[in-house]
């Protein structure tokens, strides 16, 4: 049930979404520490907090399944069913937050929730270990309805509508509380329209054989009474006409005073004015200190990305702007060189250059988010494989604090799990094997992120059995990924790489974990749309380090111009080391490739111009060389003249434009030019697969 | 056996018609003999769910009795398609004690009412006249004494 206008309405559901999200991790987190410490009551409050907060949020967005299973999920984490079950909270606490992120998964994509089966198989266990304590809560019908509830009556007062407290006893007799219950259900649900029904779902009848609702009705109560009688079910009936409050509310703040009003008059129909204030009370005690979605609420605003990217792209074409004008200036004071107007001219543009430089600063700052909101995850995953798979793994963090663009977080969120899932499940040992290979027998997987240049490094590393080089040979070879006479042409890293080749697994057996067709080679893909790379160090006995490098952001990056063959490229200036003239008489071939000689230092040369036929250099003369740098390796490029620094805002290139990976995007310069940008990365992995052992030193 | 008012089509005041559904004959005779009881006729029956569904389209029954578990076809399945093509249709389920989940899933695919076995013929004849009840083209006829229990 909506309140609200459709865009307001989307708006919500997109906050509510994400503020799930962190609820669910909040929740996972909590799980995670009560298998530590059982029964520890923070977390259990924080639990319930969760619990509680993602029932009423989601409520509010019409999510009525996954509310009521939140709901249900609510009601058993009472202190007293807690403590005597400490030793199933944690399973049920980690179950739930599947089960709501699958639910919540489901309403993104509009189709039908899953029921949570597992879910509700704990929460009956709950239920049913205690259901000899005599807790059936038969009692008399009280009607006292939450905020929530009252606001529906409010509501229903405002339209004009008769509302009609409704109580059932059912027949003690009937052994199916929950077919009576949906019968009844259904009994009301012709006599009127349901505002409020307690039990509100099905799984929850079966502790109880009294049903209340809120019904608003055309019909009188007689023949509410008459109608929802449901032979065989129900054993007595009593229906309550609401007394219609005095004004009628006009606008939300005089619905909520409104829904104040129709508390009282419920409580005064059940006689407890008291507990329906306690009730309140209680619900806004557990909301309010709930330090999870809301947490740090009155200093931070949410805000969508999309907005964000919107505002960077403004920048971007600022930039742009500047760059029209600076240029315009240039052309100003070349042909008016004494006028006095040059010197304002000049003032003006760095002022602006200044102002810009920080907002652009600014904006990117918005977009960085700690690694920690991806690192969080791993614990449970690592914990869930452990589990699973009979193992003891650590997993050990570090560098969470590192900054990266969101949106490449987000595309690195599935890689990454990938990654450790695999460590975990393939990586690591068994306790026994471990203890027999002299290790300790608890596996460590590692997860570090940090700065370099402008990439960021992500490394996940374990301590397991490492890579076997014949095995993943002997499985390149089955699959038909290598020919079986081309094995002697690879390196070390060439073999360990054919891991990212699709359909290569070197698991002997498929788990469920992470076996399932989809394997490193999704990951890859995923890192090159990043314009990213991934290093992997492998040491058969001892372990497996994947090393993914990311750019900082995709956004834009200082860049250094120069042109080939009259095309204007760009490199990200972060990634140049030196730039040096050398003659063509220093360049000599090696192989099939071109080398320089660097002080002591021996460089592969890389031409961008694919010499079609070798054209004949003049070896006297010199051309420029930029030697650029990528974590350890190095090589030179030889350019025709160099052009200067730039920050450079990158455009998204379409695939149908520009389909070299060694291009990672493009951008435009303030007259309209366009530059291509060179991804160094890929240029490096490019030639050492073009080129023999040892190209680059 | 104890004989009932007899419920009645209050459109015509002929006698309510019946759809027998059980893979058992013993279930279906002994059910037959208690609609007898309220006045009913049974227009046909059923052993299993394919032959339920054709038979309600070929008779157009006012009420459906069925049973829940059945070869070829379970009764949750024929309710489904039967409402499906005929929303009004009024069909109660006929169960064994232990099938809880079968009936909530009939109840949730549209059936009117649930009575377990063995069946209780004052259940029954109540549940009946709730179903037909409902402000449709049928309705039943006087007997107000035992409402209340």
């Amino acid at each position: 049930m909506n309140f609200l206008p459709d865009d307001r309405a989307s708006e919500l559901r997109d906050l509510f979404f994400e503020s799930a999200a962190e609820i669910l991790q909040a929740m996972n987190e909590a799980g995670l520490a009560l298998e530590e410490h059982p029964a520890d009551k923070e977390h259990l409050r924080s639990v319930r907090r969760a619990v509680h907060t993602l029932k009423g949020d989601s409520a509010a967005c019409g999510f009525r399944e996954l509310s009521e299973l939140a709901h249900e999920l609510e009601d058993v984490l009472t202190p007293e069913l807690v403590k005597q079950n400490a030793g199933l909270i944690p399973e049920v606490v980690l179950t739930a937050a599947d089960t709501f992120h699958e639910m919540l998964a489901a309403y993104r994509n509009r189709l039908q929730p899953p029921v949570g089966g597992a879910l509700r198989d704990h929460i009956n266990r709950l239920l049913h270990k205690t259901a000899a304590a005599p807790e059936k809560s038969s009692s008399e019908a009280k009607f006292d309805w939450t905020e929530y509830q009252r606001l529906m009556i409010a509501e229903a007062f405002r339209r004009g509508e008769s509302v009609y407290n409704v109580a059932f006893h059912l027949d003690s007799e009937s052994l199916l509380p929950a077919a009576a219950f949906e019968l009844v259900r259904k009994a009301l649900e012709s006599a009127g329209k349901i505002l409020v029904l307690h039990p509100e779902s099905v799984a929850q009848a079966a502790s109880t054989n009294l049903i209340e609702a809120a019904i608003s009705s055309a019909k009188s109560a007689d023949w509410i009474r008459e109608h929802c009688f449901v032979p065989s079910v129900v054993a007595r009936i009593s229906v309550l006409k609401i007394p219609v409050p005095q004004a009628a509310p006009r606008d939300l703040l005089e619905i909520l005073i409104e829904s104040e009003a129709a508390a009282v008059s419920a409580g005064v129909a059940a006689g407890t004015p008291d507990s329906a204030l306690d009730h309140h009370d209680e619900s806004r005690d557990g909301a309010a200190p709930s330090g999870l979605a809301h947490a740090a609420a009155e200093n931070t605003l949410r805000v969508d990305a999309d907005r964000i990217d919107t505002v960077m792209n403004l920048v971007g074409e600022l930039i742009i702007g500047k760059s029209m004008l600076q240029r315009t200036i240039m052309e100003f004071e070349r042909i008016h060189a004494k006028d006095p107007l040059r010197g304002k001219f000049a003032d003006a543009l760095s002022f602006q250059a200044r102002v810009l430089g920080e907002l652009q600063k600014s904006v990117m700052k918005i977009r960085m988010v700690p690694v920690e909101q991806l690192f969080r995850r791993f614990p449970r995953v690592v914990r869930d494989v452990a589990k699973m798979r009979n193992k003891d793994i650590g997993l050990e963090i570090a560098g969470q604090n590192t900054d990266l663009d969101k949106s490449i977080l987000d595309a690195l969120a599935e890689p990454l799990a990938h990654i450790v899932r695999n460590a975990a499940d393939h990586g690591i040992e068994t306790a026994a094997e471990r203890e027999a290979a002299r290790k300790p027998a608890r596996g460590t997987v590692r997860l570090d992120a940090y700065h370099e240049a402008d990439h960021v490094v992500i490394e996940i590393s374990d301590d397991g059995r490492g890579l076997d080089r014949n095995k993943i040979l002997r499985r390149a070879i089955e699959n038909g990924i290598l020919r079986t006479e081309d094995t002697g042409l690879l390196n070390d890293s060439d073999i360990m790489n054919l891991i990212f080749a699709p359909g290569l697994s070197t698991a002997d057996e498929i788990t469920e974990i992470s076996g399932r067709g989809v394997g490193l080679d999704v990951v890859k893909a995923a890192v090159d749309n990043l314009k990213g790379s991934i290093e992997l160090e492998s040491e058969l006995g001892c372990g497996t380090t994947f090393r993914l490098m990311v750019p900082l952001t995709l956004a834009s990056i200082q860049s250094l111009l120069f042109r080939v063959s009259g095309k204007l490229y760009a490199v990200p200036l972060a990634s140049v080391v030196e730039i040096t003239r050398v003659t063509e008489g220093d360049i000599h071939r090696v192989d099939d490739h071109e080398v320089f000689q660097l002080r002591d230092q021996v460089l592969t040369l890389v031409r961008l111009e694919r010499l079609e036929s070798q054209p004949q250099r003049a070896l006297g003369k010199r051309v420029f060389v930029i030697v650029i740098a990528s974590g350890t390796r190095k090589f030179g490029l030889a350019v025709d003249s160099l052009m200067g620094e730039e920050e450079l805002v990158i455009k998204a290139l379409e695939d149908r434009l520009v389909t070299s990976p060694l291009v990672s995007g493009a951008s435009i310069l303030g007259d309209g030019t366009v530059v291509l940008i060179l991804n160094v990365l890929a240029v490096i992995s490019y030639l050492s697969r073009i080129q023999p052992v040892g190209a680059i030193a | 056996m104890k004989q009932f008012e007899a419920l009645t089509r209050k459109k015509n005041s002929e006698p309510v018609r019946y759809l027998i559904v059980d893979d058992s004959v013993f279930a279906r005779k002994s059910l037959a003999k208690m609609i007898e009881s309220f006045g009913g006729q049974v227009i046909g029956e059923a052993g299993d769910g394919c032959t339920a569904i054709t038979e309600y389209s070929r008779t157009k029954p006012d009420i459906v009795l069925m049973d829940i578990t059945m070869p070829q076809m379970e009764g949750i399945e024929a309710v489904e398609r039967i409402v499906q093509e005929h929303p009004d249709a009024r069909i109660v389920m006929v169960s064994s004690v232990g099938y809880q989940d079968n009936i909530l899933a009939a109840l949730q695919k549209g059936a009117r009412h649930f009575v377990q076995k063995p069946v209780k013929p004052d259940a029954l004849y109540e549940i009946i006249r709730y179903v037909l009840n409902d402000d449709g083209v049928t309705a039943a006829v006087g007997a107000g004494e035992e409402k209340s229990r």
